[in-house]
């Protein structure tokens, strides 16, 4: 039984190891692109996903470190609140951030609708004004010829 | 056992920075777009102090735990953050937020004033 533990331990080690390191090579050449990893939708970077980028790393770094450093590797058996709150500050802000960029967004685009149904308003108002003035221009003259 | 374990220690360590590694070398060529990451994201898209110190205070932070975490001795534990570093983050990230939030309801209300000739919304 202990064999049968240790074959499959060693086939999910490799499994992995392969995996990642099929990863991080496609990564390397360019058939996996991540140059927008910290952009947002309109292609400006974007700097809570950069933030959020950064703690995933350290936290995941953190507590790896934490597990392999005890003899034999051990899970911690808390998470400090601490960590949480970090954690939701940053979540936090990139949710806000979020909202606060989509309500802008929204607006901008109800704002410009108005703009342009003002421009077709406007439009109407000049093509109807020319149309009437050719109407009574037509007429007068054709009064002056029948005069 | 002992070698299956070792064998995984080393290989999350290798997955774990070689990634770091490529984002980090991505992100210093240029590689990962990093376009107005300190810029403002409306009115005249210019430089923002808001994010800069946003900026500051996430790899301040991030190198402060890090720290931490490799200096630490005893149990198996994550190290705690003191309360004044979070009090410290959070005002950063509000600072970033109201910002945000001020450059954005300042662009709308300007634009419709400046419809309305001036004359305030």
């Amino acid at each position: 039984m202990t064999q049968l533990g240790l074959l499959i331990g060693w086939i999910l080690t490799i499994f992995i190891g392969l995996l990642g390191a099929i990863i991080l090579w496609k990564i390397l050449i360019g058939n996996i692109d991540l140059s927008l990893l910290i952009s947002d939708e309109n292609g400006d970077a974007s700097l809570s996903r950069f933030q959020f980028l950064v703690f995933t790393f350290v936290i995941s770094m953190s507590l790896f470190f934490i597990i392999v450093n005890q003899a034999p590797p051990s899970y911690p058996k808390e998470i400090p609140n601490q960590i949480l709150a970090l954690l939701g500050i940053s979540g936090g802000s990139y949710v806000l951030s979020k909202g606060i960029q989509s309500g802008r967004d929204v607006g901008m685009k109800e704002v410009d609708k108005e703009a342009d149904k003002g421009k077709k308003v406007v439009k109407k108002t000049v093509a109807t004004s020319t149309t009437e003035e050719q109407g009574t221009g037509k007429t007068s003259s054709s009064t002056t010829e029948e005069t | 056992m002992n070698a299956l374990s070792t064998a995984l220690r080393y290989e999350i360590w290798f997955l774990l920075l070689g990634l770091a590694a490529v984002i980090f070398y991505q992100l210093l060529t240029g590689k990962i777009n990093t376009k107005r990451l300190l810029n403002e994201t409306t009115g005249n898209r210019g430089f923002s102090p808001g994010r800069l110190q946003l900026l500051i205070f996430t790899i301040g932070g991030a190198l402060y735990y890090l720290m931490l975490a490799f200096d630490r001795e005893g149990p198996a534990k994550l190290p705690e953050l003191p309360t004044e570093f979070l009090l410290a983050m959070g005002a950063s990230n509000l600072f970033y937020l109201g910002g945000k939030l001020y450059s954005v309801l300042a662009e709308r209300f300007g634009f419709l004033s400046s419809r309305n000739g001036g004359k305030g919304v």
